[in-house]
């Protein structure tokens, strides 16, 4: 008898630890802050925002001379330029966000409990564009990464506040994004995390990896190597392409719902966008 | 010679015997017409394999970046006629989607593994 109740005891007990346990945002976040605090102790939690520029000193100063003339500037006044100008209809930009679009960038990725499913900033550009009878815009970069630059302006220095609601489908959202961050794909067999949280600050070929926290304060970015702003989900193909995983389409669902995860995991931290990268 | 000795040679001899025997078939029948039919079944059923292997690792998500490319090389060089090198691209191809559905599943079980764990 004793050892039929200890057996059920056991049942019910491995019945909790294999469940998968819900997703809990806020832990996750701490987890993630905990071990990069060990392993950066000499890093504010400011200094995230800043990516590998916050971990190599020389690297700060060479990027900090760049900042005096943003290379992202150009790019801003277009983007100020696209953004004010009606659409055929009459309509503009500025009626399709709250506040006229204008220092909300904080708020995004949202989750939309109507149409279940991430919103970003960039897909919303595009939902204003088509809703208004525009044709959609390439996700990547040219004159919707200029608008989102534009509106990332207006937001600097706001922190970051994802949301993610009381609602099984935003939690199974951020669910697949925080597993698509940490799954090994590719023929190079690596998980976003293997490069920016396992070896992050670690030296790959020329770069420096930055950590996971605080990478999306700064979207959309110039890159030299991109010769123009990009937006963050340009970033995350070329990632992916780098360990040969055929990247996923920008504004995927999947590529959405691994924002979601990612931008807040960043919540406390300032937006400091348009911002440029090597 | 002692009788070990002689068995030695003798199960040397007749292997050599039956090695040349195959090599002389396969030698001789190479291009017979039956041979060619089989040939051309074969090599469509290994693209069909190869292209659904493909689908089924792009539907998981989990397509290599490199797997299409190669693909398209192999549908040119079966269409140039060099059947032989495309056996080899297609059953790259097939491997390499194998392997990425094979890292799906990994994934599905173990992707927690990378999480940090704070101690
Ligand atoms: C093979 C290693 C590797 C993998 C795997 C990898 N990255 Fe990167 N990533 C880099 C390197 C190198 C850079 C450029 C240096 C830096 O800023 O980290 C970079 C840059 C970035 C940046 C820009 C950071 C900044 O400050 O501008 C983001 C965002 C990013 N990666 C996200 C991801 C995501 C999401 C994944 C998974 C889909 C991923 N990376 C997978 C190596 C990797």
């Amino acid at each position: 008898m004793k050892g039929l109740t200890c057996l059920s005891a056991m049942l019910v007990g491995s019945l909790f630890i294999s469940v998968p346990s819900f997703a809990d945002p806020q832990s996750d976040s701490d987890d993630v802050r905990a071990f990069f605090q060990k392993r950066f102790s000499n890093i504010t939690l400011e200094d995230y925002a800043d990516g590998a520029y916050a971990l190599n000193e020389n690297a700060r100063m060479q990027w900090e001379e760049i900042e005096e003339f943003p290379p992202y500037e150009d790019a801003v006044d277009e983007g100020m330029v696209l953004f004010e100008t009606p659409f055929a209809n009459g309509k503009s930009y500025a009626t399709c966000f709250p506040n006229g679009g204008i220092g909300i960038k904080q708020n995004y990725p949202k989750y939309d409990t109507e149409t279940q499913q991430v919103i970003t900033v960039e897909y919303a550009i595009n939902q204003c564009r088509t809703s208004n009878g525009e044709a959609a815009l390439p996700y990547g970069q040219g004159e919707l990464a200029y608008v989102s630059a534009y509106m990332a302006s207006t937001s600097r220095e706001n922190i970051i506040n994802v949301v993610i609601p009381d609602d099984e489908g935003a939690l199974a959202a951020y669910e697949a994004g925080k597993k698509m961050f940490y799954e090994r794909k590719g023929q190079l067999n690596m998980a976003c995390a293997t490069c920016h949280i396992s070896i992050a600050g670690g030296q790959l070929r020329a770069e420096i990896t930055s950590p996971a926290l605080g990478q999306t304060t700064h979207f959309p970015a110039f890159r030299f190597g991109w010769d123009d702003i990009g937006t963050l989900q340009k970033r995350y193909a070329g990632c992916n392409t780098q360990v040969r995983a055929k990247p996923f389409a920008l504004q995927s669902e999947e590529y959405r719902n691994l924002e979601y995860f990612h931008t807040y995991m960043a919540n406390g931290l300032p937006l400091n966008g348009p911002g440029s990268r090597k | 010679m002692t009788r070990n000795k002689l068995q030695l040679v003798l199960l040397l001899a007749s292997s050599l015997t039956m090695l040349t025997a195959c090599l002389d078939t396969d030698l001789t029948s190479g291009s017979t017409a039956s041979n060619e039919h089989e040939h051309a079944l074969d090599i469509n059923t290994l693209i069909e394999q190869a292209e659904q292997a493909r689908a089924e690792a792009g539907r998981l998500g989990f397509e290599w970046s490199v797997t299409g490319p190669l693909l398209e090389v192999a549908h040119a060089t079966y269409k140039a006629g060099n059947h032989e090198q495309a056996t080899t691209l297609f059953q790259e191809v097939k491997l390499q989607s194998l392997l990425a559905i094979d890292q799906a599943r990994y994934a599905d079980e173990n992707w927690q593994m990378l999480v940090p764990v704070i101690d």
